[in-house]
């Protein structure tokens, strides 16, 4: 039953500042459209999903045909060739399924299409953004290191020039898609200790790709560290258009950007099903919606929400325009998802005992989000970098 | 084969309806409409049938410029361009009239409907408009096997089924489980933008049918916990007086 309930549960987006008419009808219905698909393949099947810790791997050729995978690319490769509102707006819906379904939207299409679009040569992209469009090859990115997150200039991974060939050693962690992926965007120092980024593929000798398992957050999202011992790989499988950090920080600044709006999708979930919770739960023989807490619980949750909306179309518009900086989306990606954190806490806390439950998405998004607000720049790391731009003061080196 | 299919641009279910200050009409504010979901089933045949046939997908939809965003789905979904008739009426007759005027001047092989419409439960459109066509049609249709003169079609019927065969031109009217109707793609929704909606002014004609007063169905009442099957008696006997 309770999987019935959850099958056929409905959901309301939030839009309490009419944000709809700052929507083109495009935009409104690429985002109708992935709700729906949202509402009919993920949402019945998510909780499962994250329980057995296992990604739905079925639902990567459905994503493809929808047009999802690197949906902001050109069409000439197999894309769907969307603005940036549009593409926040599927990031934003894929995540009230599950931050494990946009974080591998994310990966693919900011973190191993983009490099490859941007940075690759145009046999790179030929062969390789129609297949990943068509999700037909999953790819995954390769940045930080075991010790060196936030730090990602001190990478030990290096790349030595061997003849025709490149040598890669080193270790990968926190990779989401490591062990599905048939290429691996990967960033090495080189022997000058210039940051170069190679495309490694699946099955090449000395690269492998082992899951880590027992994870308390993104369960429904396969992670895994990936390992380099003199794995050898073709003079072309290099990036030849990326040269040092801020190559690798340029794509994460479009992983962040989908973030920004993916947080928005998991806590709208959160505040729909608090709210419809809040009104039938009957405690001291009315409905707990008639409580002043619980009132001032989901006014804050909403206003929340309709502040991070704002900030989300904004910063779409401006990456439209060419006006967005990378510290615009520091500031939406540092916002969005500490609001989305708290407002599943405060969700969770609306809902009670039940709210610990599989039956409700709360606790799920909540503990996704615990990696999310550290992934993709830490709170802490976003915080530093508007430190930096405001005060003209690095606080971090 | 040229194909036809009529959609009408609906409340969506899940809103809440409020009655406008006329007392006949509903308020529009903070509804979403939604292309009436017995039309997808429509929609869907009809792009199936093209993708199978070859040919043209033309939909006719009847309404205001506020209807457009259900066609452009539609086109979105697969439909190659669409007719707006400008029009508003609550007669299914009047309805069918226009359409079928509109639909004449295409001159389709097939015309797919959905089996009713969610918002005033209409359900007459496939029987009016194969009267005004002067073509055979089939309802609530299940399953659909064309073979370019005829087609043999799968109908609900009370208690069991009913297999028949129709000669083209035709109306078939769609139910649940004819098929499962497609997303729109992604690149698609952009491209559909670029195809031709026509706009259509249909000729007078005198509604025969008027809605007087529309009223909402009197709220539910609360729910009751008995601790027995003894007072659940006691209260199904004396209080509601089922039993």
């Amino acid at each position: 039953m309770a999987q019935q309930a959850v099958a056929t549960r409905p959901f309301t987006g939030v839009d309490y500042y009419q944000l709809d008419a700052l929507l083109s009808e495009e935009e409104r219905m690429i985002r109708d459209t992935v709700r729906e698909w949202i509402s009919e393949r993920v949402v019945p099947i998510i909780d499962q999903y994250a329980q057995e810790a296992r990604f739905p791997l079925h639902l990567i050729p459905e994503m493809a045909q929808l047009g999802i995978l690197g949906a902001n690319l050109p069409e000439e490769y197999g894309c769907a060739g969307l603005n940036s509102v549009a593409y926040g707006l599927i990031m934003q819906e894929l995540e009230r399924g599950d931050s494990a379904i946009r974080s591998f939207a994310s990966v693919q299409g900011s973190l191993v299409m983009y490099p490859i679009f941007r940075y690759g040569s145009e046999e790179q992209k030929r062969y390789w953004l129609p297949r990943l469009a068509r999700g037909e090859a999953i790819g995954c990115f390769g940045l930080t290191e075991p010790d060196y997150g936030s730090n990602p200039g001190g990478m030990i991974t290096r790349a030595r020039r061997e003849g025709n060939s490149w040598v890669l050693n080193g270790a990968k962690m926190w990779i989401t898609n490591g062990s599905i992926a048939d290429v691996a965007v990967v960033w090495a120092k080189d022997e000058e200790g210039q940051i170069r980024g190679f495309l490694v593929e699946k099955g090449t000798p000395g690269f492998s790709a082992p899951e880590m398992k027992n994870k308390w957050s993104l369960r429904a999202s396969v992670t895994s560290e990936l390992i380099f011992e003199d794995c050898r790989i073709p003079l072309e499988n290099e990036l030849p258009h990326a040269r040092g950090l801020k190559a690798p920080l340029s794509c994460l600044t479009q992983a962040r950007y989908g973030i920004a709006w993916g947080a928005i999708g998991a806590a709208m979930d959160c505040y729909d099903v608090a709210l419809r919770y809040a009104r039938e739960r009957i405690q001291f023989d009315r409905p707990i919606a008639s409580f002043q807490l619980i009132q001032e619980k989901l006014v804050f949750m909403l206003t929340e929400i309709t502040k991070a909306q704002l900030l989300a179309w904004r910063l779409g518009r401006m990456k439209d325009e060419g006006t967005m900086s990378h510290t615009h989306v520091s500031l939406a990606k540092r916002n969005n998802v500490a609001m989305a954190l708290e407002v599943a806490r405060t969700a969770r806390q609306i809902l009670g005992a039940n709210g610990i439950m599989g039956e409700y998405p709360i606790m799920r998004h909540m503990m996704n989000l615990e990696s999310v607000i550290t992934y993709e720049g830490t709170h802490e790391i976003h915080t530093l970098i508007l430190g930096e731009d405001i005060t003209g003061i690095p606080a971090f080196k | 084969m040229k194909i036809a299919v009529c959609i009408a641009h609906v409340p969506d279910t899940a809103t809440r309806v409020r009655i406008g200050s006329d007392g006949r009409s509903i308020d529009p504010t903070g509804v979403t409409y939604v292309l009436n979901p017995y039309d997808e089933f429509a929609v869907e045949e009809a792009i199936a049938t093209r993708e199978k046939w070859g040919g043209e997908v033309v939909a006719f939809c009847i309404g205001g410029p506020d209807t457009e965003p259900t066609i452009r789905k539609v086109l979105a979904m697969g439909a190659d361009r669409a007719v707006r008739i400008e029009g508003d009426t609550e007669d299914t007759l009047v309805a069918a009239r226009w359409l079928a005027e509109a639909i004449r001047e295409e001159a389709p092989d097939i015309v797919f409907v959905g089996k009713e419409t969610v918002s005033f439960n209409g359900a007459a459109m496939a029987a009016a408009l194969g009267e005004l066509l002067g073509w055979p049609n089939a309802s609530i249709v299940v399953r659909l096997e064309l073979d370019g003169q005829k087609a043999i079609y799968e109908r609900e019927v009370e208690g069991g089924k009913e297999v028949g065969q129709i000669m083209l031109p035709c109306v078939i009217s769609c139910q649940r489980g004819l098929n499962n109707p497609r997303l729109p793609k992604l690149p698609d929704i952009m491209k559909a933008k670029q195809k031709p909606i026509a706009v259509r002014r249909p000729a007078a004609v005198e509604a025969g049918v008027e809605t007087v007063r529309l009223e909402l169905p009197p709220p539910k009442k609360g729910c009751r916990f008995v601790n027995s099957a003894e007072e659940l008696v006691r209260l199904l006997h004396e209080e509601a007086g089922v039993i």
